[in-house]
């Protein structure tokens, strides 16, 4: 009978245990600091701007097949590749894709026959080339899933990719590579259109304003600034993100813009009209954050 | 202390009990009915909580808080009730079959016909209080295995309920905090130009206030409740969760309940009632049936 007895009364007691600390907890007010509201508006609001990730989208392919490369039995080719990087955090991340070669050579022939520049031609290349990265879209959307990342993490997953890819000059004959650039005067290595870190690669001749594609990157992955800017904003834009291409006529130079509410520090935003709501982001070496100081004061927006 | 009336506990039953026991058993019964109505209180307010945030009215709010709650306490009665069941006695083999009990006492081929009514209650007390002083004696049964299905279902539902109700009591007890992280929020949603949710989420209706949290969200004030809690908010779900086990725990595991003489009495006096049923039938059965071998049938054909 003890044994029973004991039973009813230790848990009777426990019940009005908790009972009175709810009780209390409501009368009083007591939080003892475990509600962290420090930050705690910021973080949603930068949740809420950037996480608008359609995970079920589906897209309308672009007919490629009429362009030169299919075999004979009009069989697709794949181009098949593999980027491996590490985040800011030291994550490392393997992205399996593949492009089509037809829709390989239909972006480049595009990009070489198009009549536009600037802000004109990279709308017209992210509108073909965001349907021929489906597969690498997916296998960055099955990083995040798998990873859990938040649209935060994911930004910086995005962007550390194309960070870590070594920097290639890309012109369009004015100058050439071999030659000196035109406002720091530095020498640009010679012609050598490969992935290479020391000394830079070059590509001349990428016409018709000296940018590649996002799929010539993607299977390439030779690029500079505005490359990799055009790039970052395809996969970004088609994954919900709010984001622009920057450029600055005073620095010759392109990098990503951002918008979010807010960043920890004193972000470097853009100057000019609209173009203040994007924190800048820098491509073209690993290891720049978001909002990190760019020379620059008339960065506008060139795309968004 | 008779609060056990209200989950629908007869103690007239005790009657015939040690007076000590029956104490006891009212004592018991009686705490555990304060704790459902305990756990109701908690629903009505939690009820309160989410209407004012989602009506803004507290008419509505005071009928919700009033409606949830009295439909928590009858579940959870309902749960009481039919877990208190004789799984654990040694009458159980009597309860499942009755008919055992019932041909201890009288011989169930016999004509009853000739019984008066006095003579029927006589016959199913006497097997009442023989029946209760057998089983006195015998070991109460302990190899009850409980359904697992059903036991499971039953937790599942008070978790969830508990869940569900914690998360008000919670955006209560914690909505200075949830209210101060609101007013950044207004303020960042204004610096970024998003009026939407500022003047659909943020702002009050014309004329009138926010009552609880300064928003008509739930699922914001869900995110920001859960956002600054962390951790610290599993365990105070869990003191709900255990809030709202604890009376069912003590129903199930508790002696004091399962084998207690409240129990024993329900199940005989369910036994009586129908052992008195069984032989009114009985009787009024065998008198048809003597009526109509006794009565002189013609049969006839009317059209002729």
């Amino acid at each position: 009978m003890k044994d029973n007895n004991s039973y009813f009364s230790r848990a009777n007691k426990l019940f009005w245990f908790f009972v009175s600390i709810v009780v209390v907890l409501s009368i009083i007010k007591l939080n003892f600091g475990i509600f962290d509201t420090k930050n705690l508006a910021i973080e949603i609001v930068r949740n809420d701007s950037l996480s608008k990730i359609n995970w079920d989208e589906k897209i309308i392919d672009i007919d490629s097949s009429y362009i030169e490369g299919d075999s004979a039995e009009n069989k697709i080719e794949y181009l098949e590749k593999s980027w491996e990087w590490e985040d800011f955090n030291g994550t490392a991340y393997v992205l399996n894709f593949k492009v089509k070669k037809n829709d390989y050579l239909f972006s480049k022939a595009q990009r070489i026959n198009s009549g536009n520049y600037g802000g004109a031609l990279y709308a017209e290349m992210y509108m073909t080339d965001n349907r021929f990265l489906e597969d690498m879209i997916n296998s960055y959307k099955g990083i995040i899933q798998n990873k859990g990342l938040n649209s935060y993490e994911t930004l910086e997953m995005i962007v550390t990719s194309i960070q870590s890819i070594p920097y290639t000059y890309v012109l369009n004959g004015n100058p050439k590579c071999g030659e000196a650039e035109n406002i720091s005067k530095r020498k640009i290595p010679a012609e050598n259109c490969t992935v290479s870190t020391s000394p830079f690669g070059c590509c001349d001749n990428v016409i018709p304003f000296a940018v590649y594609s996002p799929v010539e990157f993607a299977v390439q992955q030779t690029a500079d600034c505005d490359t990799r800017s055009l790039f970052a904003y395809t996969i970004l834009k088609r994954l919900g993100f709010d984001v622009a291409i920057m450029s600055s006529r005073e620095e010759w130079h392109s990098v990503l813009g951002v918008s979010v509410p807010t960043i920890p520090g004193d972000g470097k935003r853009g100057n000019i009209g609209n173009a203040r709501n994007y924190f800048l982001w820098e491509l073209t070496s690993y290891g720049h954050a978001l909002g990190q100081y760019i020379d620059g004061s008339d960065w506008k927006i060139a795309l968004n | 202390m008779s609060w056990h009336k209200y989950i629908g506990i007869d103690t007239d039953l005790l009657t015939k009990v040690d007076p000590k026991h029956s104490e006891r058993q009212t004592l018991i019964l009686s705490t555990l009915t304060l704790m459902l109505f305990v756990i109701s209180i908690i629903c009505f307010f939690s009820g309160i909580v989410y209407a004012l945030i989602i009506f803004q009215s507290w008419p509505i709010a005071l009928f919700i808080g009033v409606f949830l709650s009295v439909m928590v306490f009858n579940l959870y009665r309902l749960l009481v009730m039919t877990a208190l069941d004789v799984s654990e006695s040694s009458l159980e083999p009597y309860y499942l079959d009755h008919e055992k009990h019932y041909s201890d006492y009288v011989e169930l081929e016999e004509d009853y016909s000739k019984l008066t009514d006095e003579k029927i209650k006589e016959i199913v007390y006497v097997a009442k209080d023989k029946l209760r002083e057998k089983t006195a004696l015998n070991p109460p049964n302990r190899d009850t295995k409980r359904h697992p299905l059903t036991m499971f279902l039953r937790v599942i539902i008070l978790t969830i309920i508990g869940l569900v109700f914690a998360n008000g009591l919670e955006l209560f007890l914690f909505n200075n905090q949830i209210n101060e992280v609101l007013n950044d929020l207004v303020k960042l949603y204004a610096t970024k130009n998003e009026t939407w949710m500022v003047e659909n989420m943020l702002n009050p209706r014309e004329g009138s206030s926010f009552s609880v949290l300064n928003t008509n969200s739930l699922l914001l004030a869900l995110e920001i409740l859960n956002k600054g809690l962390g951790n610290w908010k599993i365990l105070i779900d869990l003191i709900f969760i255990l809030i709202f086990l604890l009376p069912l725990i003590i129903v199930l595991k508790s002696k004091e309940i399962k084998q207690s003489e409240y129990v024993q009495e329900l199940a005989l006096s369910e036994l009586t009632i129908t052992f008195y049923h069984y032989l009114h039938t009985q009787k009024l059965c065998k008198k048809i049936e003597n009526e109509i071998k006794s009565s002189e049938i013609i049969f006839s054909k009317n059209n002729e």
